[in-house]
């Protein structure tokens, strides 16, 4: 009886892991950079620089003015 | 792509911008079966040429049409806006926060941004109108 609670209990274990590990969590959750951050609605934004596509050089200010600005962030990946 | 149905309804009435920013699903970091699938397998730029390689990956394998910014390597903008893997902003005059959308993936939604962004450019409109 004993020996049976034990195998039921090792048996979820296993399969709580394995959901885990299929999700990316066990393995990958180092790499995980989502954060919900300080910047929120009605606070200003840093004014950073970047560069374009093309090389040209960008102020974020020189941007934000008369019309708003749509920022999107992302990779291919 | 909702995003350039976006930036063609708008673009003559907002300014668009897109920072490309780290991988969030490189091959030597977190892998995804689904980019393997879809033969998007690269790992994570360390350089910045690497990352400028990838979002020309983006501009001619997508298609993509909206103006490219590229990240720092030091990730200053991506952590600045907490941005990973995925998010969008509206930002106003002076930069004010204007709209902040969820972390991506399950918070990233375009067409909720869109409908912030329809209630931000009449009201400018009108306000512009109103002057003369």
């Amino acid at each position: 009886m004993a020996t049976a609670g034990v195998l039921v209990v090792a048996a979820a274990l296993a399969f709580t892991y394995y959901q885990l590990l299929k999700a990316g969590i066990v393995h990958y959750g180092r790499y995980d950079r989502r954060e919900k951050g300080s910047l929120v609605v009605g606070a200003t934004a840093p004014d950073l620089d970047l560069t374009m596509y093309d090389g040209a050089r960008i102020r974020l200010s020189q941007l934000w003015g008369a019309q708003p600005v749509f920022v999107v962030f992302g990779s291919c990946t | 792509m909702d995003l350039h149905r976006i930036y063609d309804a708008y673009k003559d009435r907002a300014r668009f911008l897109t920072v490309y920013i780290s991988e969030a699903h490189p091959d030597d970091e977190w892998r995804m079966d689904s980019n393997r699938e879809e033969s998007f397998v690269f790992n994570q730029p360390r350089v910045f040429d690497e990352r400028k390689a990838l979002a020309k990956v983006l501009v001619d394998r997508l298609k993509y049409r909206l103006p490219v910014a590229i990240d720092t390597m030091d990730n200053r903008t991506e952590k600045a806006f907490a941005a990973w893997p995925e998010r969008i902003y509206i930002l106003g005059a002076g930069g004010k926060v204007l709209y902040k959308g969820g972390m991506g993936p399950f918070g990233f939604h375009p067409d909720e941004a869109e409908k912030a962004l329809a209630t931000i450019v009449p009201a400018r409109a009108a306000s512009a109108g109103s002057g003369r």
